[in-house]
Parts: C-alpha cells; sequence; structure tokens
C-alpha cells in the first residue's frame, strides 16, 4: 500500500478551482517532491494530505486512512505547515513536549523526545525560549523538529529551508536525507527547483491546479536519456564519428554555445558518455563539463 | 528517536482532554488576560461593593426590618419585576411603605422559580446574594472577553495545522472549554472571597460562616453556568477565522439573549425565558435541591449544545 494515494481529488474554495483532477501515488521510502509555480495548487494538495483541508470531491487516502483521522494515523505522520504561527508564549521545549503527549508519549518521554528533536535541528540551547523570541528561521526549524517528532512514517513538509541560511538549510537537508535513510517517505512542496533535484527521488509539477507531470527525477530531468556535453565556445568537432556511436538515438551540436546534445537510448548511458568522450579527447577537444539531462529548473519551465 | 524510550501509548478522549486542559491551563496564566481581567472585576467588584455596603448601613440607620431591606436589596440587585411573591414578601421602608401600594419584587414565569427565588433570599446572607449577582453578572462578559480567539486565533495563525495530525477536534475543544472555565472560575472565586473579607470587615453581625456555606454551594456548582457561556463562546469563536470578528459576534450574542430576555416579560412571548440561559440562574444558589439539581442540569445541557454546535463547525471547516 502506497503511503499516499489521491484519485481525481478536487478543491475548490467559492468559484474559485485550486486543484482539478488529482491523481498520484506516492510510493514508500522515498522523498517526493511538489513542484510548481505560485497558485499551481501544491500548498491546497499538502494540506488536503495533511488533513488542514477538506477534499470538495475525489478521494485520498494517507497510509490507508481518511487524512484528519487522528486515531488511525497519530504519530505515524508528521507535518510542517507553511506559514503556521507558534505560540509566542510558550517555551520550545514545553511546546514539543506537549506536542509528543499528544503522539502518546509519557511525560518523561517527551521531555527527552522535545531535547532529541531541538537537537537534531541544531537548537539544543533554545528550549528555554520562549517561541515569540525565536528569528524566522528558528521558529522554521522548531516546526521542522516537531514534524519529525516520534520518527512518523510519513512526513510532510510545506517549504521546509524557506528563510533558513545557507548552513541550516544544508543541515535541514541533511536530516531530510537521512530520515529517508531510515526508511521514511518524506514529502516536500517548494519552489526550490535545484534543492528539489537534489533531495528528490521523484516529483510531481503541478500548474493551474492540475498535475502536468509526474515521474522519477530521473525522468523529469531526462537524466538517462539526454547527455549534454560543454565544450569552448567556437569549437568545430567532427559529428560523424561521433553519429556512429551506438545506442545513440540523436545528436544536437549547438555550435555557438558549444553544447553537444546526445539523446541515449541506452540502459546504462555512462557507457556512451565514456565512448563520446574518448572520440572529442583524441578529436583534441576541450571538454568544459558534462551532465546527463537538463536541471530540473529548465524542464519546469518548459512545462509551465 | 531513541530506542530505550517507551513506546507511546493509545489516548483515550479523557487522556487526551486532560493533556489539552494541562497545556491551555498554563497558557492562558502566561498571557496578560486572566491579570487584566481579574484587576478589573476585582476593581469594579470592590466599587459594587463599597456602594452596597453603604445601601445596607444606611437601611440600618432608617431602622429598617433587616428582612423588608434584604428584599428590597434583593430586588435591586435583580432589578426585576412583575408581581410580588407572598403577601408577606413585599418589600417596604417604614412609615411610606404601609400606605404605597405593594411594589412587585420578582419576575413570575412559573411560580416554582418564584418560590425559589423567595427560598433564596430568605436563606442566604444578603452579602452573598450580592456576591453570586456580581458572579453572575459579569460571567457572560468574562467569556467573552477571555475566550473571544479561543478557537479563531488558532485558526488565524494556524497554530491549529500543528495540532491536527495529533489532536481530536472533541478533546481540543473540551480541553480547552474546561481551562477556561476553570480560570475564570479561581479568578471569581478569588475576587469573591475578597469581598466576602470586606464584608466581614464592614458590616456588624455578618455571618460569615453561613456565607461560606452558602458560598460553598453556589460556587461549586456555578462551574456549570461558566460553561454554558464559554462553550458559547467557543462555539461562535469556531464561526470564524477573525478573532476580532468573533468578539463582535459574542457582543451580538449576549445583546440578543439580554433582549430576548426583556422581549420574554411580554407575557405572549414569555416561552422564550425558558430558551435563554440567564433563565434558570436563580437555581444556582437555591436552597431548594430539586431546583437546583435541575438548574444545574439544565445549564449542562446549554453547555453541552454549544461544544456539541463547536464541534460540528470545528469538523466541518478547513484548517
Amino acid at each position: 500500500m502506497n503511503p499516499i494515494s489521491m484519485r481525481a481529488l478536487r478543491k475548490t474554495f467559492g468559484r474559485k478551482v485550486a486543484v482539478e483532477s488529482l491523481s498520484l501515488e506516492i510510493g514508500p521510502d522515498q522523498i517526493y517532491g511538489l513542484i510548481g509555480p505560485n497558485g499551481a495548487g501544491k500548498t491546497t494538495s499538502f494540506s488536503m494530505m495533511a488533513g488542514f483541508l477538506h477534499p470538495s470531491s475525489g478521494e485520498i487516502a494517507v497510509l490507508g486512512c481518511r487524512p484528519g483521522k487522528v486515531e488511525a494515523l497519530r504519530n505515524r505522520i508528521g507535518v510542517l505547515p507553511q506559514d503556521a504561527l507558534l505560540p509566542a508564549q510558550t517555551r520550545c521545549a514545553d511546546l514539543l513536549s506537549y506536542f509528543a503527549r499528544l503522539q502518546g508519549f509519557d511525560t518523561r518521554s517527551s521531555r527527552r523526545l522535545a531535547a532529541e528533536a531541538l537537537e537534531r535541528v541544531g537548537l539544543p540551547e533554545a528550549g528555554e525560549l520562549r517561541c515569540g523570541t525565536l528569528s524566522h528561521g528558528m521558529a522554521k526549524r522548531i516546526g521542522i523538529a516537531q514534524a519529525f517528532l516520534g520518527d512518523p512514517e510519513l512526513v510532510l513538509l510545506d517549504e521546509p529551508t524557506a528563510g533558513l541560511d545557507p548552513k541550516h538549510a544544508h543541515q535541514i537537508r541533511e536530516l531530510i536525507r537521512q530520515q529517508r535513510r531510515a526508511g521514511r517517505c518524506i514529502v516536500i512542496s517548494s519552489h526550490n527547483l535545484h534543492e528539489l533535484e537534489s533531495l528528490c527521488d521523484a516529483a510531481a509539477i503541478l500548474d493551474h491546479g492540475r498535475l502536468v507531470l509526474e515521474g522519477t527525477m530521473a525522468t523529469l530531468t531526462g537524466s538517462s536519456r539526454q547527455i549534454r556535453i560543454q565544450l569552448l565556445p567556437g569549437a568545430q568537432p567532427e559529428l560523424a564519428s561521433l553519429r556512429a556511436l551506438p545506442q545513440l538515438k540523436s545528436l544536437d551540436f549547438q555550435a555557438a554555445s558549444g553544447i553537444l546534445v546526445l539523446e541515449v537510448e541506452a540502459a546504462r548511458p555512462e557507457e556512451l558518455i565514456t565512448a563520446a568522450l574518448g572520440l572529442l579527447i583524441a578529436q583534441g577537444q576541450l571538454i568544459a563539463g558534462v551532465s546527463k539531462g537538463e536541471s530540473l529548473e529548465a524542464q519546469v519551465m518548459k512545462l509551465i | 528517536m531513541d530506542p530505550s524510550l517507551p513506546p507511546p501509548r493509545r489516548l483515550g478522549y479523557l487522556r487526551e482532554t486532560a493533556i489539552v486542559f494541562g497545556y491551555e491551563f498554563a497558557s492562558i496564566w502566561r498571557g496578560v488576560r486572566p491579570l487584566s481581567l481579574l484587576i478589573v472585576y476585582f476593581l469594579g467588584s470592590f466599587l459594587a461593593a463599597g456602594i452596597f455596603c453603604k445601601l445596607y448601613k444606611t437601611a440600618e440607620e432608617k431602622d429598617m426590618n433587616p428582612e423588608e431591606a434584604k428584599v428590597v436589596i434583593a430586588a435591586l440587585l435583580y432589578s426585576s419585576v412583575d408581581e410580588p411573591i407572598e403577601e408577606g414578601e413585599r418589600p417596604m421602608f417604614d412609615g411610606e411603605a404601609q400606605s404605597a401600594p405593594a411594589k412587585p419584587v420578582l419576575p413570575k414565569l412559573s411560580e416554582r422559580q418564584d418560590r425559589a427565588i423567595s427560598g433564596v433570599i430568605q436563606s442566604t446572607p444578603l452579602p452573598m446574594l450580592f456576591v453570586f449577582w456580581m458572579g453572575i453578572l459579569v460571567t457572560p462578559l468574562f467569556s467573552v472577553l477571555m475566550g473571544f480567539d479561543l478557537l479563531s486565533g488558532d485558526l488565524q495563525h494556524r497554530f491549529v495545522r500543528y495540532l491536527a495530525p495529533r489532536l481530536r477536534p472533541g478533546p481540543m475543544l473540551l480541553g480547552k472549554i474546561l481551562s477556561q472555565v476553570a480560570i475564570q472560575w479561581l479568578i471569581s472565586l478569588f475576587t469573591s472571597f475578597c469581598i466576602l473579607a470586606y464584608f466581614a470587615w464592614q458590616l456588624k453581625g455578618f455571618d460569615a460562616a453561613g456565607a461560606l456555606v452558602a458560598a460553598g454551594r453556589f460556587w461549586s456548582l456555578s462551574m456549570a453556568y461558566m460553561a454554558t457561556y464559554v462553550a458559547l463562546s467557543a462555539f461562535l469563536s469556531s464561526l470564524t477565522r477573525m478573532p476580532l470578528l468573533a468578539l463582535l459576534f459574542q457582543l451580538v450574542a449576549i445583546f440578543v439573549l439580554w433582549f430576548l430576555s426583556a422581549l420574554a416579560s411580554w407575557p405572549p412571548l414569555a416561552f422564550l425565558d425558558y430558551l435563554l440561559p440567564s433563565y434558570y440562574k436563580f437555581g444556582l444558589y437555591s436552597p431548594d435541591p430539586a431546583y437546583f439539581l435541575s438548574s444545574l442540569g439544565v445549564y449542562t445541557l446549554f453547555a453541552s449544545l454549544f461544544t456539541g454546535l463547536a464541534w460540528l463547525v470545528t469538523t466541518r471547516r478547513d484548517r
């Protein structure tokens, strides 16, 4: 059973259709991204998964249950909502401890879990601080700490690194990777395409409330079917020998920029990369860079 | 997670409610609102208590019969009135009252209530009536000011989204409502005992023991009365994400309740009284156990009804 399953999901706010006919299956043990511009329906979809919003129609199941069914999902799902404020007067450790108690842990365990959670997001000293005194970045990290509290099976993160400085954003990305390695399914909604490309195993691209494209990151970026070799601008490689390479589907050379784009049919594109580079080096060409596929950003820009 | 930690338990409704109650109770105290309201309530009560003492002493100076004085002041406190209950209870000032027509003292919708009110007045030390009256008078306003953002505040700031995966709407509502009731009750209790101490100091022959017994009975069960208004506040607060709009709803609701109560004094609309929480308030300090318990039951029903409505809204609305 997939952790998240949606079928023909629709959400409207008055006359405005925020999400239309969204069907997705999000499998276990992966980091899954929700991608799209503002108003694409990412946060609305995310909120329906988290049980914040009721779908107008369609079906959604989270860990086999209706989202919002607390008895069944308690301590199995963690959520970082976007723009939700923490109570200003409450101390961070007390708040995390309260959340842990609501997840079923006893008072002593809750205090330990709260301390562990603060440690995990690099804020071990923040326990005694009141939430109202935290900077935006610190509050975000407390939000992330509560999402991973008790090690839930499924974690939903809305813009997890927005507003964080590079060091802490890196720390949070490492935490997410580490949690994925521990076997958790993590869903991230974000505008940060570079981050999603580096983190996610798969993603869905949404636009105007509809699913535009969905698949593994390799599929989305074309990394398994396209190789881009950057030569020096003005370079003039001998293309006939390259075209004779086995497993090559097509070849395009952008002379002005010096980019060779090779479309591949191979199961292992690395073999083709090695062969193509061997030929180019033999021709005396200088190689400035090699990449597989296009960046996620370039793909998304084409689609929306 | 540290593997040495015991696994989480399955939380029952009561335990979940208790956790929310503990957190909310502590959180409310941390805010400035309880202290501000305590100060306002305290000062307001003492101003009114000072006026009361003055009235009481004036009645004593005029050699008014204590029973008569009691009924007159009680009538002033309840500010209501249609017909006298019984001939012997008509309040009259010495000298003037013998020739004047009888002054109606208490509302008469049901004889049972009249008898109960009469019993209250006769059996309760007069200063205690004042204390009860203050408590009953301020409770609706207190509930509004303390709890107008009970749910709308969490919705506006979306804090409710942190709770959504962990907490069912029922325990959330119950925990919040009970913590508000507990805090209002403690504030009222503290202020009331201060007023009682003031009366014991100011009034000669003040029956402190009788006052404490009556107070114990009243305050031990006034929670149901407070719960009614806090639950109403919670229901109205659940209707909007904007606390200021929730505050407006609640002030309008208090006005509507008062207006309906006023309309109910017109005989064809007298039935309205039965639908209003304020109608049953006398039962809370009635010495008649049946009337007291039925009043308590009605308040429990009102509180349950409003909590149920808040639950319906909370479970159906988007967070």
